[in-house]
């Protein structure tokens, strides 16, 4: 135990970022190095069978420092830091023009270390505590350009919203702690209790965390909170804090419910493919960048929630291999939505922090201003709509293969329903497509819509390598996905006492899903060997035999150069349309077409549409009707007229005088 | 190594016949109007035609231009490279299954839509609003058909469903079969940019799709763009009638068995592409916005052969 005490230290090197807050430079770079010293550490600890708790006792008696490194929790850890790399060395230049930006880099220094001890932690008490300072540290983050009225309103619901989950967090403890006696995680460790107990326990903590990680249909804060908060911590918050409430999941349903019936399981599908195909729906008919995706990460936690869901059928069956192929899909999906989403919010960032605008309209034509940009986020865009040979395509893949399976379970209603949400999982892959053709051809292809985007011009390199960094990641987690297999194969073995590695893999090592279950097999290495090669070769085959190439102007039924003006291209607006119209229920849209002035001879049409979310639309309306009730029965007791107020006074009166005489 | 030229073979026949079945298609609409129509080699000279010729592009284009037409025509060919069309030894046949064949037919997708935004021309927009659309509706019922048959063979590599039904025939779930080969027909009429999702024929006519995103498009990219689709089109007839006609896919290797599976392989490309041309002939093209319903009917469809299926 000395050495894991001693090793524990080691944690403290956190604080060097922290300490040099006031000169941000050095603080974001010293934060990359040291999280890149940390992201080696935990990969050779999740290698070497790590196993570490250390306590820290307080003058409080009951209050003790908990924590507890195993190798779910080192997965974590190296997921907080392999984007912490990134967003660090991007942040040394993206936060120049921030105002207080010796602020903005202490919040954001220690709104890493409240993820870190969120993730090792090993009693309720200090879980509590560090939970309550990522949400609060990362609402002040929210708020961050506080003069922004949209910011704050972002910020208050976001506050509620996550105090809300910790309210039922809560309350699924207390419940732990009525049934075990103790705080501490290690004691309720496959704990008894009553079925109507665990199912509280279960729905509590999916509540609370769903509420974290934006779960249908608790997640409207999501896509307000996360867009207005600096890029460099979007992606910190999108990437990988909504993560952190699928860790403790995992730790409720993997290490402290002992077992359960299938139909838990199938509740966290349902509502992890709910979640997926509303989310995209939103991203799609979005116009703000960063608010697409922060819609799209919605819908990423949905896919994440679908493996869970078909992990937990499997466990209470227990088919451990089938366990083991879904469980490492979502941890796989789970580590790809960090690379692609960090990747993809850091060049939002870069948009930003060049034209000054997120909003898709006044943007187009951003590849030729900032081509590198633009490669990197393509890059981005392959991965998160799962196209092969890309990243998210083989997480997508173990996803859809374990959905196979499960319609191949014994239980009617489950293997007669799974198809539909491997339909459903399609149909997300599919908007998905389409919600990112639109964010990349509208702001990046084309022709410049404003000033902003002709003033823009390419990052410089700082910010191009923290997306490089990411970039990189997706290409190489597509190509050689046995990489972080096998890294997640011990995090399996951990949990769930398997291992599954040589199940899933050829000996030259290729994915592919064998053993009983012998549905298909992918091999995305040899996929992206032929594709370029095939690619070479009618390249410079068309090349070689003609290469004639002549620039000319866009046709546009003979219009000339002059007549031709950017507003003839389509709009993201435009884009989405067929969409909005076609699942009108879904949206809550506003439309409005005002005319400025002369209403016939060429007058000048301004359009605006408003897209509400229809849950926080529905919520508003709830939460109005609960405060009308109560002011109405406010109303009834304090009406304002003093013939009433007299009333209460007689009525008091009376009622005194009888308790007196009664006496 | 013999498995490698097999492969080879069958991408070599889909290569080459797939220029075939458009024109195939084209003269028997023509024949049933009453006129003549184009000889059967017309598509053949159009490509050549087309790779002599120059390339225009627009000065607004970026270098999303110069490679969509590429990457469009390798997914194609990618997904054809492990397409099994007489035996099941394809080329790529263990880098990807029937899943991964749809998502790679949807990168051709994604870079068409590209190319459609690229040049910044209203049309071109238009149809890849259009086609992301469309396709993002058709992606549900084409996976729960591939579902269906995944399920019933136990696989998801091509080869491996393709000869377990024609091992087993369609006898046994001949109903669940029937409504997935008419939801795999709205499918392929739907990804095919075929009547009466959209009209192959037209140009410049605002209701087009495919046509409106490579209208900016010339010489060997269009050449590129062009030859895709028809092997595209191939594709899904391949798919539907090794999966809808199980005759004439045979595990043995020798001589006479592939000549015997090319042929019947022939027929069962002109079969299938039949009932293409007679829908568009009898068909006129759908309202844009009507285009969803005749889609939920597809998913429906695979919806009800997947639940027959499992009953």
């Amino acid at each position: 135990m000395d050495i894991v005490e001693e090793s524990s230290y080691l944690l403290f090197f956190l604080l060097f970022p922290l300490i040099l807050s006031f000169k941000p430079k050095i603080s974001y770079l010293i934060q990359a190095l040291i999280s890149f010293l940390f992201l080696i550490l935990s990969l050779l600890l999740i290698n070497q069978n790590f196993y570490g708790i250390f306590e820290f006792k307080t003058g409080i008696d009951f209050l003790t420092f908990s924590f507890k490194i195993d190798k779910l929790s080192l997965f974590f850890i190296g997921l907080i830091f392999l984007l912490s790399i990134a967003t660090s060395i991007f942040s040394i230049t993206y936060t120049d023009e921030f105002k207080n930006r010796k602020i903005l880099t202490a919040i954001y220094n220690v709104f890493i270390i409240s993820m870190v001890f969120v993730v090792i932690s090993n009693n309720v008490l200090t879980f509590l505590t560090f939970w309550e300072l990522m949400s609060v540290l990362s609402f002040f983050l929210v708020i961050f350009d506080y003069k922004k009225e949209e910011n704050l309103k972002a910020g208050i619901i976001y506050l509620f919203m996550t105090h809300l989950g910790t309210g039922f967090i809560l309350l699924s403890f207390i419940l732990l702690y009525l049934y075990t006696g103790s705080l501490n995680f290690n004691d309720f460790h496959k704990v008894f209790l009553p079925e109507n107990i665990k199912f509280l326990v279960f729905i509590f903590s999916l509540i609370g965390f769903g509420a974290k990680a934006g779960l249908f249909p608790l997640h409207f804060w999501l896509p307000k909170a996360h867009p207005v908060a600096p890029s460099n911590v979007s992606a910190l918050m999108s990437g990988v804090m909504i993560k952190t409430a699928v860790y403790m999941l995992i730790r409720f349903y993997f290490d402290f419910l002992d077992s359960f019936p299938v139909n838990y399981g199938y509740i966290v599908l349902f509502i992890g493919s709910l979640t997926a195909i509303y989310g995209i729906l939103y991203a799609y008919v979005q116009i703000d960048i960063k608010k697409l995706l922060a819609y799209s990460s919605m819908e990423n936690i949905g896919i994440i929630f679908i493996a869970m869901g078909l992990s937990l059928i499997f466990k209470s069956n227990n088919i451990s291999l089938l366990l083991g192929i879904s469980f490492i899909a979502m941890l796989f999906h789970t580590l790809n939505h960090t690379v692609f989403k960090g990747l993809l919010f850091l060049g939002a960032g870069s948009i930003l922090y060049k034209t000054h605008t997120k909003n898709m309209e006044e943007l187009g034509g951003l590849i030729k201003v900032m081509p590198k940009t633009g490669l990197l986020f393509l890059i981005g865009i392959l991965g998160i709509t799962a196209l092969p040979p890309f990243n998210g395509f083989v997480s997508e893949w173990l996803i859809y293969q374990s959905l196979l399976f499960g319609s191949k379970l014994n239980y009617e209603f489950i293997s007669f329903t799974i198809p539909i949400f491997a339909s459903i999982l399609a149909l997300t892959g599919a908007f998905a497509l389409g919600a990112f053709t639109k964010l990349f051809g509208v702001s990046f292809l084309g022709i410049g819509r404003t000033d902003k985007v002709s003033h823009a011009s390419e990052v410089d390199k700082f910010m191009l390598l923290g997306k490089s960094i990411l970039a990189v990641l997706v290409v190489i987690l597509g190509l050689f996905p046995f990489i972080p297999i096998y890294y997640l194969d011990y995090v399996l073995q951990n949990i769930c006492g398997i291992s599954i590695y040589n199940n899933i893999f050829y000996s030259s090592g290729l994915l592919l899903v064998a053993g009983d279950y012998d549905f298909g097999r992918i091999a995305p290495f040899g996929l992206a060997i032929a594709g370029i090669l095939v690619f070479l070769v009618i390249y410079f085959f068309t090349r070689v035999y003609n290469a004639k190439i002549r620039e000319y102007e866009t046709w546009a039924c003979g219009l000339d150069d002059t007549n031709l003006t950017n507003k003839a291209q389509y709009s993201a607006t435009g884009f989405s349309q067929p969409i909005r119209r076609i699942l009108g229920f879904l949206y809550k849209t506003k439309e409005e077409l005002n005319f400025d002035g002369k209403k016939y001879f060429l007058p000048k049409k301004v359009y605006k549409i408003n897209i509400e979310d229809i849950i926080e639309y529905f919520v508003s309306k709830l939460v109005w009707v609960v405060i009308e009730m109560f002011l109405k029965i406010r109303y009834y007791i304090q009406p304002g007229i003093i013939h009433v107020y007299i009333a209460y006074i007689i009525i008091t009166l009376i009622a005194f005088i009888l308790f007196i005489v009664g006496k | 190594m013999k498995e490698v030229l097999i492969g080879f073979l069958q991408l070599f026949i889909l290569l080459a016949i797939a220029p075939f079945i458009k024109t195939f298609i084209h003269k028997l609409k023509c024949l049933m109007r009453g006129q003549k129509g184009p000889p059967l080699t017309q598509a053949y000279k159009d490509l050549y035609r087309l790779f002599n010729k120059e390339v225009v592009l627009s000065k607004d284009a970026s270098f999303i231009s110069r490679i969509a037409p590429y990457m469009v025509f390798v997914s194609t060919v990618w997904a054809a490279t492990f397409l099994p069309i007489i035996n099941k030894h394809t080329l790529l046949g263990f880098t990807g299954d029937i899943i991964a064949m749809v998502y790679i037919l949807a990168l051709g997708v994604f870079f068409i839509a590209l190319y459609g935004m690229d040049s910044g021309s209203a049309f071109g927009g238009l149809g890849s609003s259009r086609e992301v659309t469309i396709a993002a509706l058709t992606e549900a019922s084409f996976m729960l058909v591939i579902f269906t048959f995944a399920l019933q063979t136990n696989s998801t590599n091509i080869g491996e469903i393709f000869e377990k039904v024609h091992e087993f025939g369609l006898t046994a779930v001949p109903v669940s079969a029937a409504f997935a080969l008419i939801a795999l027909l709205i499918v392929s009429l739907a990804e095919n940019a075929r009547i009466p999702f959209d009209n192959p024929e037209t140009h410049l006519e605002l209701t087009m799709v495919h046509e409106a995103m490579i209208l900016e498009a010339s010489g060997r990219h269009l050449a590129l763009f062009e030859y895709s689709s028809y092997l595209k089109l191939t594709i899904f007839i391949t798919l539907a009638s090794n999966l809808f006609f199980p005759i004439g896919f045979y595990k043995d290797t020798s001589i006479l068995f592939f000549i015997i599976g090319i042929l019947v392989y022939l027929l069962k490309l002109i079969l299938f592409s039949i009932p293409v041309a007679i829908i568009e002939m009898s068909m006129a093209k759908f309202r844009f916005f009507r285009v969803p319903e005749i889609l939920t009917l597809g998913f429906i469809l695979s919806l009800i052969s997947l639940i027959i299926y499992h009953v």
